[in-house]
């Protein structure tokens, strides 16, 4: 039995997950152009390594939004398989406000950073020397907060979930 | 607030928080944060948020989400389905020859996986039902999938040798290199257990027929055809690293690349099969990755108010001989392995003993090997073995996860011997190195 996603931000989180899925693609192709470039043609270029760092860090982030929503970032559930489902749910109800609780600090100082780079208008100082320094900081925010909002959806459910009386709701 | 105080704050917060089923990547990633404001106030933010940035900027990364892309590919592209047939051609002579042959597919596919799940996944689709169809052993059969399924993470490439060398800041390619024979032990100690096993009592694995093994030339042919590529991909990863072509991350996208052209040659390279791996990918790396940020938090804040100093004082201080100090870390991480994920322990565990085993004199090369074995024990014991519940999801539903769990503790047995076998004998990881040095 499949259930029909219906939250908009569950269906915001994979359609990034999926979308952005693709970064890894792009990814390869820079690879084996750079390899090629270097090794064929003895021309390595400046911007491979740079521009392949800012394509993982894409994937790297927002896969966190997309994990988040299939709920595969790993915890011990050798107890929590044991509560009865009231309990079950007020320990989602916990672990979610956890996790909003370290999005928020991370978001925080995350801000902090990037605010400071895009007024200092910071580089990567390298041959390319493009604004990467920025971009990544941006993202982390960026992917913080996105799973700030997966994280809301999920206390949400958690909360109905521990209301809910009867078994079958 | 004195360094015991808060180390035994942050590890008992640790258990609570994960025993209460919090996300690991959000416990570590809470400690930190709550650790790092009671010292340093709310700039200790910026700290964990800069951190992440940095800790992204490793290029070595870019290997984690190639890699495992590549098996993606491999594994959906039904190389197991005509290594499993090929090799019943040499094996099914044998008594327990399905077993064996399951064992050297099991190697094979090893090379082509550097995380647990897939092979076994696979192994279990493929192997499985053929041996209880042949009457095997019923836990022989299934102590073997775990077992040879789980060597996907100690035969390179390896993600866990990868997060490790990214830890202990050495270099990847020697850890593939150094991890090989090692890998190659334990696969054979498996090999001879099923072979002595079988031969003692030739019911738990009788031997096929000669009709079944019998196999036209034409279709020979056609297998080795197909095996060429997915083989070339194996040989070219290893080669271009071993042979300092390549770097390990170059090496992992053009074996991505390689990947894709092997399941295209062969037919089935679909716009599906494609799709589905990169989105296993994205959510594999993200898990990954997330739980790798919020681990380096917390190490990184516990570094700063002098834990890490405090820990290996303790371990250096312990009255053992350095030998010993390196069989209590073992024996943690045997410990761990039984109740945790591998990522989990190598963020957690290894930047605090790392320090004390280069403080000791030993080689990290060696000791990140000997922490791979430990983890391949952890894939198997319960309560939380991965390798068991993946094979419980593909098994027939009539076996449940005890029988499983009971049928692999021999191979938890062989797999102890094998450690110690590194353990006693560290050339065995050093070898192959000197071999490549020259």
């Amino acid at each position: 039995m499949t259930t029909q996603v219906t939250h908009p931000i569950d269906r915001l989180s994979i359609w990034i997950g999926k979308t952005f899925s693709y970064v890894y693609l792009i990814l390869i192709a820079v690879m084996v152009y750079e390899v090629t470039a270097r090794y064929v043609f003895d021309a390595p270029t400046i911007w491979a390594h740079e521009v392949s760092g800012a394509l993982i860090a894409i994937g790297f982030t927002l896969g966190g939004v997309y994990t988040m929503q299939q709920k595969g970032h790993i915890s011990i559930s050798s107890v929590y398989e044991l509560m009865p489902r009231r309990a079950k749910a007020a320990l989602d109800v916990f672990a979610q406000a956890v996790t909003l609780a370290f999005l928020a600090a991370f978001i925080w100082g995350g801000s902090v950073n990037a605010l400071k780079a895009w007024e200092l208008g910071e580089t990567s100082g390298s041959a390319w020397n493009q604004p990467t320094p920025i971009f990544l900081k941006t993202l982390v925010v960026v992917g913080a907060a996105l799973m700030c909002l997966q994280a809301g959806v999920h206390l949400v459910q958690a909360v109905r979930a521990v209301m809910t009386r009867s078994e079958q709701p | 607030m004195s360094i015991e105080l808060i180390t035994l704050l942050m590890c008992s917060a640790l258990v609570l928080l994960l025993v209460l089923n919090v996300p690991l990547a959000f416990v570590t990633g809470i400690i930190a944060v709550g650790l790092g404001y009671a010292m340093f106030g709310p700039q200790v933010f910026t700290l964990i948020a800069s951190r992440t940035v940095t800790l992204m900027g490793e290029f070595v990364l870019v290997s984690v989400p190639m890699f495992i892309f590549m098996a993606a590919i491999l594994e959906g592209s039904g190389v197991a389905e005509d290594l499993f047939r090929a090799m019943h051609v040499m094996a099914g002579n044998l008594r327990g020859g399905l077993a064996v042959q399951t064992l050297l597919v099991a190697v094979i596919m090893a090379a082509m996986t550097g995380i647990i799940g897939g092979e076994i996944v696979l192994l279990g689709m493929v192997a499985l039902p053929q041996m209880l169809k042949r009457g095997y052993d019923k836990r022989l059969a299934m102590g073997v999938i775990c077992a040879g399924g789980s060597l996907g993470t100690m035969i390179p490439p390896s993600i866990v040798l990868i997060v490790y060398g990214l830890i202990a800041n050495v270099p990847i390619g020697d850890l593939f290199i150094a991890s090989v024979v090692p890998g190659l032990v334990l696969a054979g100690l498996y090999l001879i257990y099923v072979l002595i096993r079988c031969n003692l009592d030739p019911s738990l694995g009788p031997a096929a027929p000669p009709e079944e093994r019998q196999m036209p030339l034409s279709e020979k042919l056609a297998l080795l055809k197909r095996m060429f590529l997915p083989m070339a991909v194996i040989v070219w990863i290893l080669g271009s690293i071993y042979g300092g072509i390549a770097s390990v991350s170059e090496a992992a996208a053009t074996g991505a690349a390689g990947a894709l052209l092997a399941a295209w040659v062969r037919g089935n390279l679909s716009f599906a099969l494609v799709r589905n791996s990169l989105h296993q990918t994205m959510s594999t790396c993200g898990m990954l990755l997330w739980l790798t940020f919020g681990a380096n938090a917390l190490i990184g804040v516990y570094n700063l108010v002098g834990g890490i100093n405090f820990v290996k004082g303790l371990m250096t201080g312990l009255p053992l001989e350095p030998m010993g100090v390196i069989l209590v870390m073992l024996a943690i991480l045997l410990l761990l392995g039984m109740v945790m994920d591998w990522i989990g322990i190598v963020l957690l565990t290894m930047p605090i003993f790392v320090p004390v085993v280069n403080h000791l004199g030993y080689d990290p090369v060696w000791f990140g090997v000997l922490f791979c074995m430990s983890m391949q024990v952890g894939y198997l014991t319960p309560p939380f073995g991965p390798a068991v519940f993946y094979l419980k999801g593909v098994a027939p539903p009539d076996i449940t996860l005890g029988e499983i769990f009971k049928s692999v503790w021999p191979f938890v047995g062989l797999q102890l011997v094998g450690l110690a076998i590194v353990l006693i004998f560290p050339q065995l990881t050093l070898w192959l190195r000197n071999v490549a040095a020259n």
